[in-house]
């Protein structure tokens, strides 16, 4: 008996020296725990329930030279409610309801429609007055929260829209910078892509608390980034200008461009036919982008950059300048007359006035537009004589406008007729058509407006600028550089007559280009009419005014349109009649605006 | 009244106390479980229901009623009624698999809207079975003892694995050791009985973590060293290997069938490199997080933010240790772990002081089960051990915990108030 007392104490004594240990260990495992690692877990544990929240930067907005806002940022305010308040009956609902005056109904429908565990959205688009009723009640509202959503608003629907451009979602190569996360918006095309970084500004963040389910449940007032938001970028544009032109190109495939003559600012260019960008602000269906991308109007084409067409008569002034430039030609220089057409070798080439011309000197082949004159005085050039001149004058070379894509264009040479034909296939003949603009030289209404600036102004290529200037949120203002070619396109004497010509063109009884008149103002400028495989005659009109000093060099090219005198002319007189008419008011900028003068 | 009160003080006050203690403890965890919780800004509300608590509350009380009863019956009616109860509690882990399946598991028997969880309450059958068995003469045969206590404790633990519950599968084997023991099974023959489960480890953990088979060999040849060296007998030295080699080889068996999430479970345990704090390790790092963080004083009742932000989904239940830990620090946890070790002390006693083996034994077993659970459970909780479901008895939220464990104390109560009138 005693034995097995004894016997049982020593057994229970072992028991309770193995139970005794094991409770002693995983005391001293949670000494470890608690005392130890405890501050390495009140950190865990704070960051388990704290975390960063990005706070998205404004967009900067784009406005034209005087500050009209063009694209602008909207935002959308959400009013939402947690879930488990979301029930009739829930004095938060009650209030809530009251002080929106929301429709019973229609909230009801909001929480049946509301994801489960997600807040329950009751007012999408919340106006001003709610967001400052739910502000000022901020205490009587718990588990009521704001959220706001910025969207990006192109006030004047689709104007400038293939300068301005539009938004899209990031892509997936764009995500590894780490500014961007997966949904963001960035510009696509336009300045919006173009001047992206500029725009876009600097996230900042807030901390917030968070529970399990990652729902914030509050924020902290420290440990916040500030936002920086993206810079306000003023465009050269005028637009009140860019919607007299676009006014003046509804309705009529092709392009137009308003160029100031000191600067190169682009004072409007558009392009026809257009679209409205704020399709894209929301985010496009593949449908719709499909609809506007397949479009065979290409209305997402810009015309005036993107556009290629065979220059016609304004290219004669280039043809001038190449040989006036080497002494093939004076001003009074006369050949065999214009009799409607001109044999070479054996292809009659013709004039564009069957009836002919007669006997003209340079000034009146200009002024006419006589191909016959044209045809003649090419014999006395060199094929790659006359492309050098062209490219002086910028013929098939890039403008570096701030655009992320542009034509470049091209002025055939003989290597691209080797190329092309081989050494033996083609003749002096083709010289003929490149005389008058015609055949494969390629250019874009942005060139052409560029080259005859040039004429007008100082002989220099211009830049064309897009971006006059841009602000920070300090206000500190940044302008652009004024960038002009090294060479002139032509020396002084040259340009003199090229001028005189011009003038005759608008002003003269006999000229083409009469219907580009403006009262008041003396315009020169050149009629175009080129010839294309697929369908009628493009129409041109480039012109400059006022003719002694100008101010501003414009382009306009209708496509298909027939006469360039007839179509073209009076919508550039239109234009720029409207120009000096509102010269004195909101146009121009303010001289001191122009850096680098 | 008064008499029953008499009662409890003479059976063991201490016992009382510690069961008063857990009891309390439990319910003002499980009420911070249900409240609301401050945060920055505002008030999140709890996941876990104020109905649970009332819930809870109604499980103590029907489990004190259990306890009160159990207390007043003499314990000797326990033993003539102990196989034919672990009859009854086969049946139920039968039945299971008949009710409709929660999850995937058939833990539960329903009946309308009362369910239960007979694996709880077996728990408490088994101890019953095994101390007859243990205490009738015929085990005096250590072998004899073990082969009958295995035969016993095999059908319940392979019923639950079924369910699947491999948590609480296993703790009836762990009923059985120190009741063994107890019985007069010498030490060093249950450590070589427990050779083959140390030799399954060593494979499972060659094998899934380290990628070999190798350890294992190294383990055989080892033990096989040893029992030369010990000079057992031939037959028992063959037995003991072949159990070995047997279990060693079933365990890439038994590993094919457990459940992906148990495997899962298990593997991220031991290599915490791979488990993604937000796949399989997320409730032993989460747990961790809200224990360590609590530290020495806690942050204070009602004001834990890991539970709170409800960051550990079974923060009621299983890991309801992990409350206590953040909310009262460590001194909550030392006061917790002191009234488990307070009770399973004076059941040790009680075992001692019993006259008759089946009250010793089942005293022993009681002591076994609270011990067994809440080491485990908080093992698991502090990160020291793999995830598997596990209560902590009186503290986790469940109805068939709490009454199985307040059965087991008056039970208990029982033993120690009648034990001088035997």
């Amino acid at each position: 008996m005693a034995a097995r007392a004894a016997q049982r104490e020593a057994r229970a004594r072992a028991l309770l020296l193995v139970l005794g240990g094991l409770y002693a260990a995983v005391f001293l495992a949670l000494f470890s725990l608690q005392v130890v690692q405890g501050g390495h877990y009140r950190e865990a544990a704070l960051r388990n329930r704290q975390t960063r929240v990005r706070v998205p930067a404004p967009r900067g907005v784009i406005s034209d030279r005087n500050g009209i806002a063009l694209a602008d940022n909207q935002y959308q305010a959400r009013i939402t409610l947690e879930p488990s308040r979301a029930r009739e009956g829930e004095p938060v609902f009650e209030r809530l309801l009251e002080l929106l005056e929301l429709p019973r109904e229609l909230a009801l429908q909001r929480i049946a429609r509301a994801r489960p565990g997600e807040p329950v959205v009751l007012v999408r688009h919340a106006d001003p007055e709610d967001i400052a009723i739910v502000e000022e009640h901020r205490e009587l509202l718990p588990h009521v929260r704001l959220t706001v959503q910025p969207r990006r608003r192109y006030r004047f629907g689709p104007l400038a829209s293939h300068l301005l451009g539009y938004m899209g979602e990031v892509r997936e190569e764009e995500l590894a910078g780490g500014f961007y996360e997966r949904g963001d918006l960035r510009g696509r095309s336009g300045i919006e892509a173009f001047a992206e970084p500029l725009l876009r500004g600097v996230h900042g963040s807030r901390v917030v608390e968070v529970n399990a389910a990652g729902h914030v449940v509050g924020e902290l007032r420290e440990g916040g980034e500030r936002v920086t938001p993206g810079d306000h970028l003023f465009l050269t544009l005028s637009q009140p200008l860019q919607a007299r032109l676009e006014e003046l190109l509804e309705g009529k495939p092709g392009a137009g461009v308003v160029m100031e003559v000191a600067t190169g600012d682009i004072l409007a260019m558009a392009s026809s036919p257009t679209y409205d960008p704020n399709l894209f602000a929301g985010g496009l269906s593949a449908a719709d982008w499909a609809k506007l991308d397949g479009d065979p109007r290409t209305p997402m084409l810009n015309r005036a950059t993107m556009g290629l067409y065979a220059p016609g008569s304004p290219f004669k002034l280039i043809t001038a300048a190449a040989a006036l430039e080497r002494d093939r030609v004076r001003r009074g220089t006369t050949f065999e007359p214009c009799l409607g057409g001109w044999q070479f070798g054996n292809r009659r080439f013709r004039c564009w006035d069957r009836s002919g011309h007669g006997t003209l000197d340079l000034m009146g082949a200009i002024a006419q537009s006589c191909d016959v004159y044209f045809y003649q005085l090419i014999e006395r050039l060199e094929m790659d004589e006359l492309a050098e001149t062209a490219r002086r004058f910028g013929i098939g070379q890039p403008t570096g406008i701030e655009l992320s894509t542009e034509e470049e264009g091209r002025m055939p040479e003989r290597a691209y007729y080797d190329r092309r034909f081989g050494r033996r296939g083609w003749t002096r003949g083709v010289m003929l058509n490149l005389a008058i603009g015609q055949g494969e030289i390629e250019s874009t209404p942005l060139q052409m407006v560029r080259a005859f600036a040039a004429i007008g102004g100082d002989g220099h290529l211009y830049r064309p600028n897009l971006l006059l200037a841009k602000q920070n949120l300090q206000g500190v203002r940044e302008a652009r550089l004024v960038r002009r070619s090294a060479e002139p396109v032509c020396s002084e004497r040259v340009r003199a007559i090229l001028r005189e010509a011009l003038v005759q063109v608008v002003e003269d009884v006999d000229g083409t280009g009469e219907l580009a008149r403006v009262s008041g103002v003396r315009v020169a400028g050149k009629t175009g009419t080129s010839e294309n495989s697929q369908g009628e005659d493009h129409a041109w009109f480039v012109a400059y005014a006022p003719a002694d000093h100008p101010e501003v060099a414009a382009a306009v090219l209708l496509e298909h349109a027939g006469h360039g005198g007839e179509m073209a002319a009076p919508v550039v007189g239109a234009l720029l009649g409207t120009y000096f008419e509102w010269q004195q008011a909101a146009v121009r900028a303010p001289s001191d605006e122009r850096a680098g003068r | 009244m008064s008499r029953t009160g008499a009662l409890l003080v003479r059976a063991d006050g201490p016992a009382v106390l510690a069961w008063a203690g857990l009891v309390l403890m439990g319910l003002l965890s499980l009420y911070s479980c249900t409240v609301d919780y401050r945060a920055a800004g505002e008030v999140v509300e709890s996941t876990v229901s104020r109905g649970v608590f009332f819930s809870q509350l109604t499980w103590v009380g029907l489990g004190s009623l259990l306890a009160l009863l159990a207390l007043s019956i003499p314990h000797r009616h326990y033993e003539t009624l102990a196989y034919p109860v672990y009859a009854v509690s086969l049946l139920a882990l039968l039945l299971v698999f008949a009710m409709p399946d929660r999850a995937g598991t058939h833990r539960w028997i329903s009946i309308g809207a009362f369910s239960l969880q007979p694996s709880e309450p077996a728990k408490l059958a088994v101890i019953f079975a095994l101390a007859r068995f243990l205490g009738s003469r015929s085990s005096r045969n250590p072998w004899f003892s073990v082969a009958g206590a295995a035969v016993l404790v095999l059908p319940p633990t392979v019923l639950v694995l079924l369910e699947p519950d491999l948590g609480t599968s296993l703790v009836f084997p762990a009923l059985a050791v120190p009741m063994l023991f107890w019985a007069g099974v010498p030490a060093l023959f249950l450590v070589a009985l427990a050779s083959p489960a140390i030799g399954a480890f060593v494979m499972f953990y060659g094998q899934q973590v380290l990628g070999s088979t190798w350890p294992w060999v190294l383990y055989i040849v080892a033990f096989l060293a040893l029992l030369w060296f010990s000079r057992l007998y031939l037959l028992q030295s063959v037995l003991l290997v072949s159990a070995n080699v047997v279990t060693g080889l079933s365990v890439p068996l038994v590993w094919e069938r457990l459940k992906p999430y148990q495997q899962a479970r298990i593997l991220s345990f031991f290599s915490p490199g791979e488990a993604d704090r937000l796949g399989s390790g997320y409730q032993s790092f989460q747990s961790k997080v809200a224990i360590g963080s609590g530290g020495m004083l806690g942050k204070g009742y009602m004001e834990g933010s890991q539970k709170g932000l409800a960051f550990l989904p079974e923060r009621h239940t299983d890991f309801i240790f992990s409350v206590i830990g953040e909310e009262l620090g460590l001194w909550g946890a030392a006061l917790l772990l002191g009234l488990f070790l307070l009770l399973v002390y004076r059941a040790l006693r009680i075992a001692m002081s019993a006259k008759k083996p089946f009250g010793s034994l089942v005293a022993i077993g009681v002591a076994t089960y609270f011990a067994f659970q809440s080491l485990v459970n908080i093992s698991i909780t502090a990160g020291l051990l793999p995830v598997t479901g596990l209560p902590l008895p009186f503290i986790s939220y469940g109805g068939s915990s709490m009454l199985a464990s307040c059965l087991m104390v008056g039970v208990l109560l029982s033993i120690a108030a009648r034990w001088s009138e035997v």
